[in-house]
């Protein structure tokens, strides 16, 4: 019980850090620019998101929705790095300008823009952690414990850094234009912006997996569209070297690259642009001066840029490997079906279903391999699924501690909810468990399997 | 209120007084020059003009700001930005060039530039001399390195505590052309500190020194 | 910007070579004697650690008078009391290949661990594993085969070995082989694994059945050269404080002397406008150069010097330590920054026009 408590304190802080922290730098720069009325409007939009979550929290939310939250934590990130993408290229220059930037300026448009921006920038991860937090209540059994603690933890983290940002204020200006703010914002969430308690703690290896599988269906897509031709041959062959330019090591150089190499020629870019000196100093001391002034001023603001590439080289592959020493994967074991249906004894010599640890199983129907695996949840009962989500490519499950991890997208699931459906949950069977085996029929997990490869393209994804 | 306004200034090294209670004032584009006998404190009211030396008692005020209440890093931007200092020896380090003497100074106020110490070298009639080092200049053109450099991050005021008291006549000659250009031309304020009244009638106007106080103040006229 | 701040700490240091060699050299000094005393530590608490490791016992019975152990007797030793669970047998011995007389030791090859080696296990009778310095003094190579003196048959090199212990100087066979090869009727030693409670017990018993045979703690093995360890850090330790206080006087005085000599330029800085942190950081920076190429050399000195320790006194080499790396880095910038750093602050304090008067 107090496991979940537990948790549940740690989510309520990193929240109320995060929260924090992203005011702290938001308000930091508004003020710097002398945008006092604007931290209102943050500030507003703020209080509308805790509404939002207490929303959560009360309202039962489906399980599409909450995947769609998940989701949108990484895609959020992604937005926000694409911004301060664009807003580094749109201008290297110290005072930002054109079109766009002066559009933004006029105040009626700058007050939604920002109110919905905040928004869109703290409600993904609150709404999904809120809605992991009430996960946690449900597997600690009900009662209200686990909303107090994740609350009292994120009101004390609030409170703890707004205490410190008073004492140390922040002048933010000297390294941060807008793009740079961005970035920061990015790198927070990138850092911080996982939603499933301790088991994600970081958005790094869903962004990492996301980006990998981008790379992955882009090609598959390019080849697709190239008319590889169908012959099996040929397309194992190709499919063999996308595996190896891929694979695990490559992806995630690769999907490291489309991060860092933008941010790499914009280094180039502001340091390499010639500075033009103003009329009138045109030489001699206080044209050194001048120049001085600026390659001091890009200095700085090149340095939130150089930090986030380092950060995200450094805990790129940490990140990764991390858990991979711990998983847990058995090789399935082959069956035959005998008069349309499994059957697997729960206690056979040398193992047991109830030693808590999944176990897989193979069975072939018409050819195709159909693999499920069989659990025994924390709380005591047997649960089997299909060893394949409804999201990913099927490459199955591996267990850590306390959860199943979705082998292609490292999605962890808390093996206490093996047996619901949705997300990248296993797609959960129905078994006849007696006392003494469990049995399902091939009716049903052909079915569902067949169902899972036709839908959501997964149509020619053969590994 | 006059660029250097000196008031009440005094100096003591534990018991000996080098300046008691002076007051002067000079204005902008003046060329004053202090002469005195040794010990009359006349250098000693340079270093202090020039941020070099800090007064017992007394205000400083050059250009409208307090330099006596300077210190650290403010005080260093007035060196670099306010003044150029010209010694009797000409303090230039050894192992550099002049070239990179000059360069020197520049990277202290912010960027070296090697165009523009070239150019300020071939102002002083040095441009043939640029990589040399001090040991293979004479005393003269070690002077006139030095009078680049003083000017190179354009301050305004020229101190020069006996320039020309290592110099033989023709270099001293060319050192108080020099600076006499630099004078008109450019429009600096000009303090010389020297024994010299040759030296001295260069000069806009003379102080005369003795025991810590200023005896006389006369324009000079030619 | 620091292109030029480079060139003009490159000039200094050039200009004032000997006193960057010296400083350089007081650093290396203690840098050397820092990184001996350091590498041979760990490497030796390391060595210590695989003995015990190997040995998976702690108990040696070998006959007191050198007879070699019948495998009756070997019988009455594990059917003694409780609390013993035999762990192996193994014999020692000598042959004579060409010219060299060689160690022969025969075990249980299956069950040693952290072995580094090349090539396979022996098994068949005839095979054998070398140890890196059995090679080198013969110098044989992986898969040759040599006659030992008296025997017909060759002994092949299926592995060669590297354990870092004098075992690297012998021959390992599989227990059976060796006994043949030895031509032994039994085992040179016994290794027991006893509980540590029931020691004192077992040694009674085994006394009374078999008085001839000698026990010996495995720890008492490892306790000897903990305490030959001791007393080789006891001496480096004397020998680091006696350079490291020499190294600071010397360091202290060359650095104080460095910045008396340039206290003139100290003052032409600041009259130039030099801000005090850009003061500083020509001066600590060279310092920090300094403690660096001596911390650098030093540690290469250090480790050459460990390796001769530790193969004197132990008779077995060390591995070069690489976390003694960061410790001398870190060690020699400190001393040269710390004893750069006070002559500096004194220079700084005083008032330009004081270095640069000309009367």
């Amino acid at each position: 019980m107090s496991q979940f408590a537990v948790e549940a304190l740690f989510v309520g802080c990193k929240e109320g850090l995060v929260l924090a922290l992203c005011l702290a730098l938001i308000t930091a720069y508004l003020r710097g620019r002398g945008r006092d009325p604007l931290v209102r409007t943050v500030y507003a939009a703020v209080i509308a998101v805790l509404l939002a979550s207490l929303a959560v929290i009360m309202v039962p939310v489906s399980v599409e929705a909450r995947a769609i939250a998940v989701k949108m934590a990484g895609t959020l990130f992604g937005l926000v790095y694409l911004t301060a993408l664009a807003a580094l290229y749109h201008t290297a220059e110290p005072k930002d300008s054109g079109p766009v930037a002066e559009a933004l300026h006029r105040p009626a448009v700058l007050g939604p823009v920002l109110f919905l921006a905040t928004i869109a920038y703290f409600i993904p991860d609150m709404a999904a952690s809120t809605l992991y937090v009430s996960d946690l209540q449900e597997m600690a059994g009900g009662g209200v414990l686990v909303h107090i603690t994740a609350a009292a933890g994120f009101f004390f983290a609030l409170a703890a850094a707004y205490a410190v940002a008073r004492t140390f204020p922040l002048d933010i200006l000297r390294i941060a234009a807008f793009p740079q703010l961005l970035l920061f914002l990015a790198l927070i969430k990138l850092l911080t912006g996982g939603v499933r308690g301790f088991a994600e703690i970081s958005l790094i290896p869903s962004v990492q997996s996301g980006l990998m599988k981008l790379v992955h269906d882009a090609v598959h897509q390019l080849l697709v569209m190239l008319q590889v031709p169908d012959h099996p041959i040929l397309t194992v062959s190709a499919w063999n070297f996308i595996a190896v330019l891929f694979g695990t090591t490559a992806g995630l150089i690769l999907s490291l690259l489309v991060f860092l190499l933008p941010l790499a020629f914009f280094l180039r870019k502001h340091f390499g642009s010639p500075i033009a000196v103003p009329v009138g100093l045109a030489s001699g001391a206080a044209r050194r001066a001048y120049l001085r002034g600026v390659r001091d001023d890009r200095m700085l603001k090149s340095l939130p840029v150089i930090l986030f590439m380092i950060v995200i080289t450094l805990t790129w592959f940490s990140q990764r490997g991390e858990g991979a020493a711990q998983r847990y994967a058995p090789t399935p074991v082959r069956l035959v079906a005998e008069s349309g249906s499994i059957s697997i004894p729960i206690q056979s010599p040398g193992s047991s279903l109830l030693d808590g640890r999944i176990h897989k199983y193979v069975v072939q129907e018409k050819g195709v391999d159909i693999r499920v695996l069989i659990v025994k949840k924390p709380d005591g009962t047997l649960v089997a699924a299909l060893d394949a989500c409804d999201i990913c490519p099927p490459d199955g499950y591996a267990q850590t501690t306390e959860h199943v991890v979705c082998l292609y997208c490292n999605t962890p699931i808390p093996v206490g909810t093996v047996g619901m459906p949705g997300g990248c949950n296993p797609i959960p069977v129905t078994a006849l468990i007696s006392g003494k085996d469990v049995r399902i029929t091939m009716k049903e997990i052909a079915g569902k399997w067949m169902a899972m490869m036709i839908g959501e393209g997964k149509k020619g994804v053969r590994r | 209120m006059s660029f250097i306004f000196l008031q009440g200034v005094s100096k003591d090294y534990g018991t000996a007084q080098a300046l008691r209670g002076v007051d002067c004032s000079i204005g902008r584009g003046e060329w004053v020059s202090i002469m005195g006998p040794s010990g009359s404190g006349k250098s000693t009211l340079l270093n202090i003009i020039g941020g070099l030396d800090r007064p017992s008692a007394g205000t400083i005020t050059v250009d409208g700001a307090d330099i006596n209440a300077m210190k650290g890093e403010e005080l260093a931007r007035f060196r670099r930005n306010s003044v150029g200092f010209i010694f009797q020896q000409s303090h230039l380090i050894p192992y550099l060039t002049a070239a990179e003497n000059v360069m020197l100074a520049q990277y202290f106020h912010s960027l070296p530039d090697r165009a523009e110490a070239v150019e300020a070298l071939a102002k002083v009639g040095l441009g043939h001399r640029l990589d040399h080092r001090p040991s293979q200049l004479s005393g003269g053109e070690q002077q006139r390195v030095c009078i680049a450099r003083a000017m190179i991050n354009n301050p305004g005021i020229l101190l020069a505590d006996e320039p020309t008291g290592n110099l033989d006549r023709a270099n001293t000659r060319t050192v108080l052309d020099l600076i006499r250009d630099i004078h008109r031309q450019d429009g600096y304020t000009i303090i010389v500190v020297t024994h010299d009244p040759e030296v001295s009638r260069w000069a806009d106007r003379s102080l005369f020194m003795e025991d810590g106080r200023i005896v006389t103040d006369e324009p000079i006229c030619r | 910007m620091n292109t030029w701040f480079l060139f003009f700490l490159k000039k200094s240091i050039v200009q004032r070579r000997g006193r960057f060699l010296l400083s350089s050299g007081a650093v290396m000094l203690t840098v050397t004697a820092v990184t001996a005393l350091f590498t041979v530590s760990a490497g030796i608490r390391e060595r210590i650690g695989l003995q015990l490791q190997q040995y998976g016992a702690n108990m040696l019975i070998t006959d007191a008078t050198g007879v070699v152990i019948s495998d009756e007797r070997v019988r009455t030793v594990a059917a003694l009391a409780a609390g013993v669970r035999a762990v192996s047998t193994e014999v020692y011995g000598t042959v004579r290949l060409g010219q060299s007389v060689v160690e022969v030791i025969g075990r249980d090859l299956e069950r040693m661990t952290g072995v580094r080696m090349q090539g396979r296990l022996p098994r068949a009778e005839g095979e054998a594993m070398a140890g890196t310095r059995l090679c080198e003094r013969l110098g044989v190579k992986l898969g040759e085969q040599m006659v030992p003196a008296g025997r017909r048959e060759p002994i092949v090199i299926t592995a060669i070995y590297d354990r870092g212990t004098d075992e690297d100087a012998a021959l390992l066979m599989p227990l059976a082989s060796a006994r043949k090869l030895l031509g032994l009727a039994g085992v040179s030693a016994v290794l027991l694994n006893v509980d540590t409670g029931s020691m004192g017990a077992f040694e009674r018993s085994l006394a009374a059945a078999d008085p001839r045979l000698r026990t010996r703690k495995v720890l008492q093995i490892a306790v000897a050269e903990e305490r030959l360890l001791a007393r080789v850090q006891l001496l480096l330790l004397l020998v680091t404080s006696v350079v490291l206080v020499s190294s600071v006087i010397t360091l202290g005085s060359t650095m104080g002397a460095s910045v008396i000599e340039r206290k003139t330029e100290i003052g032409l800085m600041a009259s130039l406008g030099a801000l005090p942190a850009q003061v500083w950081k020509f001066f600590i920076t060279e310092a920090v150069a300094a403690g660096l190429a001596g911390s650098v050399v030093g540690y290469a000195a250090g480790s050459f010097a460990a390796e001769a320790i530790a193969l004197t006194a132990f008779g077995g080499p060390v591995p070069v330590s690489v976390s003694a790396l960061p410790l001398a880095l870190v060690l020699g910038t400190l001393i040269a920054a710390v004893t750069a750093y006070v002559p500096v602050r004194g220079a700084m304090n005083v008032v330009p026009a004081n270095v640069l008067r000309g009367e």
